[in-house]
């Protein structure tokens, strides 16, 4: 039996290790670089996208109340404890599943005393449940009764829409493991929770304990994250070395809750840190160039340790090491239109194979016949007002 | 073409009380009255004494929030025991010009009474400032006591409206609250009044729904728990029962005789779209935040208007509520919407209040995420738009403007 993608069997989230006969890395001057850029810059997105006709890859704006608790057993019950749980399906559909619940993860370890940092996201609550009867495991994110508060809602709905946005743009017999993928929720429980597929560890646990191999493939992988979400017309908007997962071979971008549309109002980054300078304060339309910014600093964090504190920016890429001077060349250009194309990023690394072009996902359309037959009555109505008012109505049969 | 020069208000200084419909002559009624908080009906008025030797700016601030008595000349405005309803209004209601009457039509368990609370709310937030409109209380005190009855408890309590006695005056048309608008782009201030219309009282056929047609403008609410036959309930196909608006129909039925009168602007809010807030369409637009389409005020996105509207008509349709898209075959000039009074279904009744007076209320629903209203504004500047208060461009909200390659895209 197959799964799809995104059921593949959890690889150990141990400390990665180089794989033997490994390709070295491709680092020779001029491999991959792209034609037409002169003196070897990659052009920005607002410049012309050269002879191979790429693209402006998408960075134009576009476009039940149930009440009791979803457990049929304490959710507070040891770890281990076979229980129920009710939630909604990516379909709308209210199901029962039979789960094994795990202990709740705390978060880092952080100084006796120390106080939280302000943030702007979701205080969730997370653990991972095993279904017995698939073995497969999910992580819950919950939202503690005493953090259920409008804003925190907003944030788990928004997670939720963004899940099943991916879902229905991307298909799910293509979805990447790429991404986190919505399993379920229950956005009206006392304390609401989502379901997902979630793989790997913080990227932020294998700041410089990777080979060089492993770096090339770990950017390989996300500049194809990336590559997936500008197709999906999403801007995560909070890419850090603890939303982005390390599950070698590839990465996982995780965390939705402040995603936004591309061309959606969006408001101040939540981490503002490794935010890219446009986006910081909010005020634009979410733009898929502020992701890659934010993707630049994950790798320098992993490649070259983390990063100072204070520094919203590479000083110098050179000095990181990893050729991250070449790999990432035009990535920290301050406004969005000079950030190179993701297509350029992965074809110095020699794995154009893997990016997914900005048109590869068409736009999810209604196929509900009814709905449509809607539309249309609704497009003869309005334009047969427009040719005679007053109007006639169909249903009195009145003629004006 | 427009209802501001319609036939259902005299120009200048005659003016058609919205809720007997008779006409007087605005000045010639000098007697003021100021409104007392008594919970006895008749006495909720009294004569506005106001001493000769008063100052004239002392008589302008006591004038401000004072109201007139309609005259109500052919006293046909009874009630069942067939005393005469005296009935007031504002004695701003007039002052800057013919005012913009709004009726919200609608059950009261329609979710009409939130969507009314939440505009209010939103419009004392700020809101309006998006369109480019000063906004100032027509009635201080009753707009004082509309926040603190239905917006402060709604908003800063979680509390839902409970809908006992809400829309059912005796003439079937209850005055809420009325904002001065002034547009300074354009030299334009006028009162806009809302009025919350019983469908209880629509519903029963009262002799005294004709202050239908002295509406400017009508918002009818879909409610769409009724609108919307849920699958889980088993009738599909053949035997689908037939489902109506018994209010809709009864509005609908007073224009089946007056064409001019189906160039009123209308707007259709299909309200507690929460519950769908993530299916489409709905979860699209409920995402974009509300007045999106007028950041440019005198010209809004007439595209994206109706975009929302044709979406909104074939989610009706797709659920089998032809009977509630009427209301945009019936008027020329019609807009629907997708709001969200509170962005989340009430459910969780109060705890008694044993003992503690500072308690809410036993049986009071809450909203235990907060109130969040979502698009709530939009049906109120789609008619601000066609009533022409953003200019003239803006009037040609509602009409056709199908954005080609469109077609139920998302």
């Amino acid at each position: 039996m197959t799964h799809p993608d995104w059921m593949a069997p959890e690889a150990s989230d141990g400390p990665p290790e180089a794989s033997p006969g490994a390709e070295a890395s491709p680092g020779s001057p001029g491999a991959g670089a792209p034609s037409g850029s002169p003196g070897g810059r990659r052009p920005g997105r607002a410049e012309s996208a050269g002879a191979d006709g790429r693209g402006t890859n998408g960075s134009s704006p576009g476009g039940s109340g149930a009440t009791g608790g979803p457990y049929k057993e304490s959710p507070q019950g040891r770890a281990d404890a076979l229980t129920e749980l009710s939630y909604v399906t990516t379909y709308g559909e209210r199901e029962e599943l039979r789960i094994r619940l795990g202990e709740w993860e705390e978060p880092s370890q952080r100084r006796p005393g120390a106080v939280r940092p302000p943030s702007r996201s979701a205080p969730y609550r997370r653990r991972r449940l095993t279904n017995p009867d698939s073995n497969l495991d999910f992580v819950q994110k919950i939202l503690p009764r005493d953090q259920v508060t409008a804003d925190n809602c907003d944030l788990i709905d928004n997670e939720i829409q963004i899940g099943l946005h991916l879902l229905r743009t991307i298909g799910e017999a293509r979805y990447p493991a790429e991404l986190s993928r919505l399993v379920g929720y229950d956005a009206d429980a006392e304390e609401p929770f989502i379901l997902l597929h979630e793989r790997g560890e913080p990227a932020g646990r294998f700041s410089r304990k990777m080979s060089a191999m492993k770096y090339e493939s770990f950017q390989a992988s996300l500049f194809r994250a990336l590559s997936i979400l500008e197709a999906a017309k999403v801007v995560h908007r909070n890419l850090t070395p603890g939303t982005v997962r390390w599950n070698d071979p590839r990465v996982q971008i995780t965390d939705f809750q402040h995603a936004r549309l591309t061309g959606e109002p969006a408001g101040p980054a939540p981490s503002p840190r490794w935010a890219a300078p446009e986006a910081r304060h909010g005020g634009v339309p979410a733009d898929p160039a502020a992701d890659l910014w934010s993707a630049g600093l994950v790798i320098v964090q992993v490649v070259g340790g983390p990063l100072p504190p204070g520094m919203t920016g590479p000083s110098d890429l050179r000095a990181v090491g990893g050729g991250l001077d070449r790999t990432l060349q035009g990535i920290f250009e301050p406004t969005p239109a000079g950030r190179p194309l993701i297509e350029l990023f992965m074809r110095d690394l020699r794995a154009e194979q893997d990016f997914v072009p900005v048109d590869a996902y068409p736009e999810p359309v209604t196929a509900d016949p009814r709905f449509l037959e809607g539309r249309r009555r609704f497009a003869e109505l309005s334009r047969s007002k427009s040719r005679t008012a007053p109007t006639f109505d169909p249903y009195s049969g009145d003629h004006s | 073409m427009t209802t501001d020069d319609g036939g259902f208000r005299s120009p200048r200084r005659t003016v058609r009380c919205p809720i007997c419909l008779n006409e007087f002559v605005w000045e010639e009624v000098r007697q003021l009255y100021e409104r007392v908080d008594t919970p006895v009906a008749a006495e909720r008025y009294r004569p506005l004494e106001i001493p000769a030797t008063t100052s004239a700016i002392k008589r302008r601030d006591r004038e401000l929030d004072a109201w007139k008595r309609c005259p109500d000349n052919d006293g046909e405005l009874t009630a069942n025991d067939g005393s005469k309803i005296e009935h007031y209004l504002p004695a701003a209601y007039a002052k800057y010009g013919r005012p913009l009457v709004i009726g919200f039509v609608g059950f009261a368990e329609s979710g009409k009474s939130h969507l009314l609370a939440s505009m209010v709310g939103e419009i004392e937030y700020g809101r309006l400032e998006t369109l480019g409109l000063g906004v100032d209380p027509v009635d201080a005190g009753v707009h004082e006591n509309y926040l603190s009855e239905f917006v402060d408890p709604l908003f800063n309590d979680g509390e839902a409206i409970q809908s006992d006695g809400i829309g059912e005056s005796a003439s079937g048309a209850e005055f809420k609250d009325a904002f001065l608008l002034s547009n300074p782009e354009l030299g334009v201030t006028r009162a806009v009044t809302f009025f919350d219309i019983s469908g209880e009282i629509l519903a029963e056929k009262s002799p005294y729904t004709q202050f239908i047609l002295a509406m400017d403008a009508l918002i009818f609410v879909v409610d769409p728990y009724v609108a919307i036959k849920d699958p889980a309930d088993g009738s599909t196909g053949w035997n689908r029962p037939l489902r109506r608006d018994r209010a809709f129909a009864t509005v609908l039925h007073r224009f089946r005789d007056q064409e001019g009168a189906r160039e009123k602007p209308v707007a259709i809010a299909i309200t507690k779209c929460d519950r769908w807030r993530f299916e489409q369409p709905v979860s699209s637009w409920l995402r974009r935040d509300g007045l999106s389409s007028y950041r440019s005020a005198r010209q809004p996105d007439l595209a994206t208007i109706w975009e929302e509207s044709a979406d909104a008509f074939a989610f009706l349709h797709q659920n089998h509520a032809q009977a509630w898209l009427r209301p945009y075959s019936v008027f020329s000039r019609a807009t629907l919407h997708f709001v969200s009074a509170t962005g989340s279904e009430a459910v969780e009744p109060l705890s008694p209040r044993n003992g503690d007076v500072n308690a809410s209320a036993v049986g009071v629903k809450r909203y235990s995420r907060g109130v969040r209203p979502k698009r709530v504004l939009d049906p109120l500047a789609a008619i601000l738009a066609m009533s022409g208060m953003l200019g003239d461009e803006a009037r040609a909200v509602g009409g056709d403007f199908e954005r080609p390659g469109q077609g139920g895209a998302r």
